[in-house]
């Protein structure tokens, strides 16, 4: 047994023995090393050992969670969480989760991320700033970074769950400009489980990007266009304004677009959103969720109809149902990490929806626009899925074909609107970070208004 | 013991090193409608050890503090320097600075520890019944959360500045349903100060004003799209200072060639009405603190005097890149990230005329109020927000409401084209800035009127 398991099951013995009915220990250790770019040069080194632990208790109905960092200090902490436990409101039918067949995940743990150190990423990230000069000697790889990581996670709690895992991951981001004619920029980025980073195609990919966006030329006048819009801002889209509405927290606390709406059509028919943790080699996938349930599929919308929303163990004692095996510790600050209690929400999603090769996508677009960059997407409005957001990097698509760059637009339009309109795919696919993993291709999103 | 292990880094041959230690103690509260639907409370201790060997950086954080550690982690960072420095042909170093010796424990009136739960409940649950006061408010999410970080620094040359701040913030977030629309805001109370903030803020006064200008907007047109006057409320003002200026004068981003601001010290950019500073002093605002991560003392900066750029904010790091002394900008969100360049509060200095004789001239344009949060791209200069309220300005008069305003623009035309800028000065809501970390900043200003500005609305 790891002995993050070992302390995770005596925490909770020492929790129940301090007066807790039930009690859950969530541990979680992890390494992890970067190497930072300036100005086409290194910058630093940084690596990374920490360790940290959630508790939750509860008693008499009420729920209550503390964190800490030095396991002296359990007995506080024990006792932090019986004393949050006595403010919260009882939760009448909850019980931690209980044990469950694991699914086997393949391809999350690299051996060799493990073995990696600081200077290994360093030596990537030289080799994206020698791909960038390839393409232009002049640019400059204003800021950009490879990072690894390797965590252990341990759940156990007082229903019989004592389960660990270990993941990797691996990513870079190249952030290049162009400042000879006027100033153009490029950007590029790889999420991943594995050591197996391709740093000359994401410096080239941004270096040409940043080239073919110089002399952009203003467009001419306001109106509805087709966009299509890559990966990474899509995503963006899909996890600010859909994920959090899929919640079973807001959606039956009226707090949702989707709220009153299950079994009905939401979106497209031809539309769907999958949530699979199972799958391998995927960045949002673990055997089981962050309280211990073990991971499915859910597909909280299936042929444009709203089927299912996202529950951890409150969630399903509050609202009924059983635990989607959707529980996430996501820290506002720090992503993924003990010192947040479990939430419910989508771990690693896809589209389903018709898709074309993306360059079949580009030869059905008469006069369109490709974005590469959603600037503010933070600032919509999640409820109503209005938004308004700026795109400083984007293409004119005329007569099925890609030309020059754009002058900065802003894009207005309603999420919600645009899925019940319907959304065609590429197959360009790539794998986004962020506390939602998402495997996503470029999206062509029709009836969004432009202006320049 | 901590000096030990900094002199061993200078025996190894680093040109620096400097080690931060953090005790971080926490209490959160998450209410949904009125009730108390889990609290948290926090325990951490960690350290951030940096190393300066042959002009590459090394940085190892672990929250193991343990003399065997400490070692361990002296180790890691200092590997990684050299390995740093064997790979880089631009060395980095330090801009000299004083050794410094200071205890500044910033202790709150009311420490929050001190303070029952019960009662840090009450806030939260007032400024939920305020708004829930509208039958248009259909559910509320709150939060009430108090940070204490106790620091001390230590550095190769021999300073030692021990400091504490205490945080609180609490804020309401409601979602209201009205004339087919529905429409969401976030109401934040926060400074660097104890439960004390809770007795001095009339935050029930400004939850219900905040819900009932959002009750409003249910009700109004969406906004028009397209370059027109638009003036900007105190906290949008700060927004815009901290977005468009604040960033693209961070001496880090400017080193690297990332801002529009880059070569420009000295140059005017914009209208002689406007003068920006950025100002870790300002008593008990969310922003402020003693000290910078590097043990350099808080001071105001001038980032922008009368259009012309007056100054970078600089940390060690970038000062030694830029030639520059530290401006005392070096933040980092904890023990666990390496200090950058960051802001403190950063506001637009007030002017001489008032907000009525602001609006006299505009005969169609957009008052725009609150932030919904923004973005930017320093490199380009470009930027985006999104304002909270907006109403149309006819003939000098605020007229109705409209829904959903953003505010785009490039921040060089932007600075030329104001032309107005009144007298009133206020701090708006609390917030925290990301960039790759986070931490607490305050924004603010006078109201603004910035000609030909490029409105994104949808109708």
């Amino acid at each position: 047994m790891s002995d993050l398991l070992a302390t995770a099951e005596r925490l909770v013995e020492r929790a129940r023995s301090r007066g807790a009915q039930a009690a859950e220990a969530f541990l979680m250790r992890e390494r992890s090393g970067s190497a930072r770019l300036e100005k086409n040069e290194l910058a630093g080194i940084e690596t990374d050992a920490s360790a940290g632990i959630g508790i939750r208790t509860l008693k008499a109905g009420r729920v209550g969670f503390a964190y800490l960092t030095h396991p002296d200090k359990a007995d506080e902490a024990i006792r932090a969480a019986l004393d949050a436990g006595k403010l919260s409101k009882p939760l009448k039918g909850f019980a931690f989760p209980s044990k469950g067949r694991m699914p086997k995940v393949a391809g999350l743990y690299d051996a060799e991320i493990a073995g990696l150190g600081g200077p290994d990423a360093a030596d990537a990230a030289a080799d994206m700033v020698r791909a960038a000069f390839g393409v232009n000697r002049r640019l400059n790889v204003t800021e950009a970074g490879v990072s690894f990581g390797a965590s252990e996670l341990a759940v156990a709690n007082s229903e019989g769950v004592a389960c660990t895992h270990r993941e990797t991951s691996a990513g870079l981001s190249c952030f290049v400009v162009q400042d000879e004619r006027g100033v153009s920029t490029g950007y590029a980025s790889q999420h991943m489980t594995r050591w197996r980073l391709d740093p000359a195609a994401a410096g080239k990919e941004a270096a040409e990007l940043a080239m073919r966006a110089r002399d952009p030329v203003k467009l001419d006048a306001p109106g509805v266009r087709p966009l299509l819009i890559r990966p990474d801002p899509s995503a963006d889209l899909f996890d600010t304004v859909t994920l959090p509405a899929l919640v079973a927290k807001a959606a039956h606390r009226d707090e949702s677009y989707y709220s009153g709406k299950m079994g009905k059509q939401v979106a497209h028919r031809r539309f769907g959103l999958l949530d699979d943790p199972t799958l391998p080699r995927s960045l949002g996938s673990s055997p089981f969720d962050d309280e211990g349930t073990p991971s499915r599929a859910t597909r909280p919308i299936r042929n444009g109809v709203l089927r299912e929303f996202f529950r951890d163990a409150s969630t399903a004692a509050e609202f009924g149902g059983k635990p989607t095996g959707s529980a996430l510790r996501v820290h506002p600050f720090d992503g993924r990490s003990y010192k947040s209690p479990p939430s419910a929400g989508g771990r690693n999603l896809r589209l389903v929806s018709p898709s074309r090769s993306t360059q079949k996508l580009i030869s059905s677009i008469d006069d369109g626009l490709l974005v590469h960059d959603l600037m503010g997407v933070h600032t919509a409005n999640g409820v109503s899925g209005d938004f308004s957001v700026t795109s400083s990097l984007l293409f004119r698509i005329r007569k099925g074909a890609v030309e020059g760059p754009v002058a900065p637009v802003s894009v207005a339009g309603n999420m919600h609107a645009a899925l019940r309109r319907g959304v065609t795919i590429g197959d360009d696919e790539k794998a986004t970070g962020g506390d939602a993993a998402f495997v996503i291709p470029s999206v062509l999103f029709e009836g969004f208004t432009v202006t320049p | 013991m901590y000096e030990k292990i900094l002199a061993k880094a200078t025996k190894l041959g680093a040109t620096y090193a400097d080690l931060r230690i953090q005790t971080l103690s926490t209490h959160g509260l998450e209410l949904r409608n009125g009730k108390i639907e889990r609290a948290i409370g926090g325990q951490e201790r960690g350290i951030g050890i940096q190393v300066l060997f042959k002009g590459g950086w090394g940085f190892h954080a672990t929250n193991d503090d343990s003399m065997a550690s400490l070692g361990e982690a002296l180790d890691a960072a200092f590997s990684s320097a050299k390995a740093a420095a064997s790979r880089t042909k631009r060395p980095g170093g330090v801009s000299p600075e004083k050794t410094i010796k200071a205890k500044e424990l910033w202790r709150p009136k009311m420490d929050p520890a001190d303070v029952d739960a019960s009662e840090k409940e009450s806030v939260v649950r007032l400024m939920h019944e305020a708004v829930k006061a509208h039958k248009e408010v259909r559910s509320t999410t709150g939060s009430y959360g108090d940070r204490t970080v106790h620091q001390t620094f230590y550095s190769s040359e021999g300073s030692r500045v021990e400091t504490s701040v205490t945080r609180s913030v609490a804020q309401v977030h409601f979602i209201a349903r009205g004339a087919g629309q529905v429409t969401s805001r976030r109401i934040r109370i926060g400074a660097a100060m104890g439960f004390e903030l809770f007795k001095e803020v009339d935050y029930v006064a400004k939850a219900r004003e905040a819900a009932q200008a959002t009750i409003r907007l249910l009700r109004a047109p969406a906004a028009p799209a397209g370059r027109m006057t638009v003036v900007t409320d105190p906290e949008l003002t700060g927004v815009f200072a901290h977005e468009a200026v604040g960033h693209a004068s961070e001496g880090d981003l400017v080193a690297s060639g990332e801002s529009c601001l880059a070569g420009k010290l000295g140059q005017r950019i914009g209208s002689r009405l406007v003068t920006i500073v950025d100002d870790g002093t300002v008593p008990k605002s969310f922003g402020s603190m003693p000290y910078d991560d590097h043990g350099v003392p808080q001071r105001r900066r001038v980032l922008v005097d009368r259009g012309v750029v007056a100054g970078y904010m600089t940390d060690r790091v970038a000062g030694a890149k830029l030639k520059l002394p530290s401006s005392g900008s070096a933040r980092a969100e904890d023990y666990g990230s390496r200090p950058l360049v960051r802001m403190s509060n950063t506001f637009v200095e007030p002017g001489e005329i008032s907000f009525e004789e602001l609006l006299e001239d505009v005969k169609d344009g957009v008052y725009a109020v609150g932030s919904r949060g923004g973005q930017v791209d320093t490199a380009k200069g470009s930027f985006q927000f999104g304002a909270q309220e907006a109403y149309r300005i006819r003939n000098g008069e605020i007229a109705g409401p409209l829904r959903d305003v953003s505010l785009t623009g490039f921040t060089l035309e932007t600075l030329a084209n104001i032309d107005g800028v009144s007298k009133e000065f206020a701090f708006g809501d609390p917030g925290y800035c990301g960039k790759g970390q986070y931490v607490p900043v305050g924004d603010g200003g006078p109201h603004l009127r910035m000609q030909n500005a490029i409105v994104g609305g949808s109708a």
